[in-house]
């Protein structure tokens, strides 16, 4: 890949890479590794974008595809999708945000399916409803009562440790 | 209002280097450990695979005596090949930029279908295959001068120049791989990504709910 083209066409949409990767993964390494994923498969995928929709929803998508479709090989076992490796019992980022209460509400989010990350992910980037479900492929009515459900589910997580 | 996640969200990523990319490294020459492109490499490798071994017996048959036998393996596997690589193809095509309903659709829709597919292809090419490496061999033995040493030493119940007894058994493997080779590839592919599968199921059915709510 040239430096050009990671300058110019990825390097502008890195922050929206780098917050979705970091909800799919648990240590440095896998956010490295997803992040690296997701740069490889836009340089691989930039002729197909046909610009009819922007290019940073372009990006969500491709970056939201990578994130749900990453393998790993863990030890001593076959295949499984990285972002299930992670352990229930340790959703804590091994390398922390500045801030404490972002650490918190990422290990929150984690605790969540594939999918209801996704949603709240692009509801916090302030993606309106109908941009969500076209990312993610699904009927815009619907999302604002999954966004509540997350939202409640995330309180309660959080209100613990929060408060 | 302090509290809510909306804030938490902004507040959080003003401060510190929480936005600072990682270094990508010698990213163009990354494998990538995408499903779909392992699938990809993975089946590649099946029809290179398959090609070495076609011609291999190809040049078998024309050193022992079974050219026609040689060339026409050669030209089964060669349109196994072909088919599989159209398959290949479709499974190129699917856009990851694409929304990830319809991605991961689509890569379900191409797996079930590409088994169906299998499944159906072995059923008549293993016999065809059989069949044809029995009178192959047939041939190679009989341009050495075993078939007679062998007619002599065994009733093979020899009809109309055909071995009944030994194609008894070719035919009875034929029969098993034709019922069971589909089979096999299915198990096969489940056992590799069985686990991702059902999590692929999992994530579909979760935006299907989300889609008809």
């Amino acid at each position: 890949m040239s430096t050009d083209f990671y300058t110019t066409a990825i390097l502008p949409y890195a922050p929206i890479i780098i917050k979705l990767c970091r909800a799919y993964t648990n240590t440095q390494e896998d956010f490295e590794d997803y992040y690296q994923e997701v740069c490889l498969q836009i340089w691989r995928s930039h002729a197909r974008f046909r610009g009819d929709a922007d290019r940073s929803t372009w990006i969500y998508r491709l970056t939201l595809n990578v994130c749900l479709t990453l393998l790993k090989k863990k030890k001593n076992s076959p295949l499984v999708f990285a972002s299930d490796s992670l352990p229930d019992e340790l959703v804590e980022d091994s390398r922390a945000f500045a801030d404490e209460s972002l650490n918190l509400l990422y290990g929150a989010i984690r605790r969540l399916s594939e999918v209801d990350r996704a949603v709240i992910l692009l509801h916090l980037e302030e993606r309106s409803y109908q941009d969500i479900a076209g990312i993610i492929g699904t009927n815009p009515n619907n999302i604002g009562v999954r966004i509540n459900r997350i939202k409640q589910r995330l309180k309660k997580i959080l209100d613990g440790k929060l408060n | 209002m302090e509290n809510s996640i909306e804030y938490i969200w902004k507040q959080g990523f003003l401060k510190g280097d929480a936005l600072v990319a990682p270094k990508v490294n010698d990213l163009y020459n990354q494998k990538s450990q995408n499903l779909l492109d392992r699938f990809v490499r993975k089946f590649r490798i099946n029809l290179v695979a398959i090609l070495i071994g076609a011609s291999l017996l190809m040049l078998a048959g024309l050193l022992l005596g079974a050219p026609y036998v040689g060339a026409f393996l050669l030209a089964q596997f060669a349109w196994l090949v072909w088919t599989g690589r159209q398959e290949l193809r479709t499974l190129e095509s699917l856009d990851k930029g694409a929304s990830s309903y319809e991605y991961l659709t689509a890569f379900r829709d191409w797996l079930h279908a590409n088994m169906a597919r299998y499944r159906r292809i072995y059923r008549y090419f293993y016999p065809v295959f059989f069949i044809a490496f029995g009178i192959g061999m047939w041939q190679v033995m009989d341009s050495l001068g075993a078939v007679e040493s062998l007619l002599e030493r065994f009733d093979l119940w020899m009809w109309q120049g055909i071995p009944l007894l030994a194609l008894l058994p070719l035919l009875l493997l034929s029969t098993l791989f034709s019922v069971f080779s589909g089979y096999i590839y299915q198990e096969d592919i489940k056992a590799i990504y069985g686990s991702e599968l059902r999590k692929l199921e999992e994530m579909l059915a979760d935006m299907e709910e989300l889609r008809e709510g």
